[in-house]
């Protein structure tokens, strides 16, 4: 077994599991069902989560690599039950169709967000494109990036 | 879930790291990207040696120096607001278009894939670069002389002399992965040419400038295609053409 602490959506947990163990199967082990098992090789973005701030695909992340990293997942972007600006963003431009995508998504839009306060429409697409959509055409997620970049800019 | 890993050991040093990635079932494991995703069944050993290896990226003004650690991510930001004259963070974006996978696939485990689809490796090969690697004792050996034995600490890529840096690339839209690849310097008075892609093994061809007429673009092309194969994406004979093309535009951008 292998036993790591690491931080969770803003608590501390210790795992102890299965050397092998995916940082997605772990967290849907616990509830945390935002992170989907889309593909299970990086490729689709269904899992993505913030570690350190940096957007990655959970399938692909072993837990024995998370030793005093932070990883937050969407549920964490949410306060009290209000919703982060690029979740209000994606609903207000119907950005959000199937919905499965929709989680991968706004973690790599929050972690440009994070490097980027005003993103530019190449760098909103360069941060979508581990995400994959059948859905939506990337139209208005591409716009609800941009228009909440346009707000940043002009604040 | 990668059911057939059973340990994974964290050694202290890398003479450490290569002895336990000798013994049976094991694997070295620094991004992990392509291991997880493929979920080997032979391995039952991750001998983890990130925390072993710098991931500092260096754009100097003699050479370009990177920790194997570095992820391919990392080399995109380090040319952010500098001018990619060496063509490094295009190529570490092409060969991997998910930005989360570039946060975590590191440059050393790139080359030690030796994705002969990948731009960047590509890339490196046709830039000459140097490999930190150790074994026994720290080696500096060139890319194309490594014999996959050791683990690579660092690559160098020397700028002296360069004059020209393209890379062209084919693929059926822009973010699949290229069939057909091309990289061309022009260092001193001495052109390289590297082709790669889908193919079965990288093409070389050096000669003097003024020898990289187009007779010899096309007989390496006929001599690169070889390589190539027929398939969904095309011809032999058609991939021969597509490589002639690209390397006529990077003779013509010289």
């Amino acid at each position: 077994m292998v036993k790591v602490t690491f931080r969770l959506n803003g608590k501390a947990v210790t795992a102890d599991e299965r050397p092998g163990r995916s940082l997605l199967g772990f967290l849907r082990g616990r509830g945390i069902f935002s992170v989907k098992h889309g593909c299970d090789h990086g490729e689709c973005g269904a899992c993505a989560v913030l570690i350190d701030g940096k957007a990655y695909n959970s399938c692909l992340v072993l837990l024995h690599t998370l030793e005093g990293r932070e990883v937050e997942t969407v549920e964490a972007l949410e306060e009290r039950g209000k919703l982060h600006p690029i979740q209000e963003r994606f609903l207000a431009e119907g950005a959000v169709q199937c919905g499965i995508c929709t989680p991968g998504m706004i973690i790599s839009l929050e972690a440009l967000f994070r490097e980027n306060g005003a993103p530019d429409e190449a760098a909103v697409r360069d941060a979508l494109t581990g995400n994959l959509c059948r859905c939506t055409g990337y139209v208005k997620p591409v716009n609800a990036a941009l228009s909440l970049a346009e707000t940043d800019r002009d604040e | 879930m990668w059911a057939s890993i059973h340990t994974v050991e964290r050694p202290a040093t890398l003479e450490q790291a290569n002895a336990l990635a000798l013994g049976e079932g094991a694997t070295l494991f620094a991004g992990g990207s392509y291991l997880a995703a493929a979920k080997q069944e032979e391995f039952h050993t991750l001998v983890d040696i990130h925390t072993l290896l710098s991931c500092d990226v260096d754009a100097g003004e003699d050479a370009v120096r990177m920790g194997a650690g570095a992820t391919l991510q990392q080399i995109v930001d380090a040319f952010r607001d500098r001018e990619d004259v060496l063509q490094l963070a295009a190529c570490a974006r092409w060969s991997c278009p998910s930005k989360m996978v570039r946060n975590q696939r590191t440059i050393g485990g790139e080359i030690a894939r030796e994705r002969l689809d990948s731009e960047l490796v590509v890339l490196l090969h046709a830039l000459q670069t140097t490999l930190l690697v150790t074994a026994d004792e720290e080696i500096r050996v060139p890319i194309g002389d490594w014999d996959g034995l050791g683990i690579i600490t660092g690559v160098e890529i020397s700028r002296n002399g360069l004059r020209s840096v393209e890379v062209q690339r084919f693929a059926l839209i822009d973010s699949a992965p290229a069939f057909v690849i091309a990289a061309g310097v022009l260092r001193g008075e001495n052109a390289r040419f590297v082709a790669g892609g889908k193919t079965e093994a990288l093409s070389h061809m050096e000669a003097r400038e003024g020898a990289m007429n187009e007779a010899r673009l096309t007989a390496f092309a006929i001599e690169a295609a070889n390589y190539y194969p027929s398939d969904a994406v095309g011809s032999q004979t058609y991939k021969k053409a597509v490589l002639r093309t690209a390397l006529k535009r990077i003779r013509g951008a010289w």
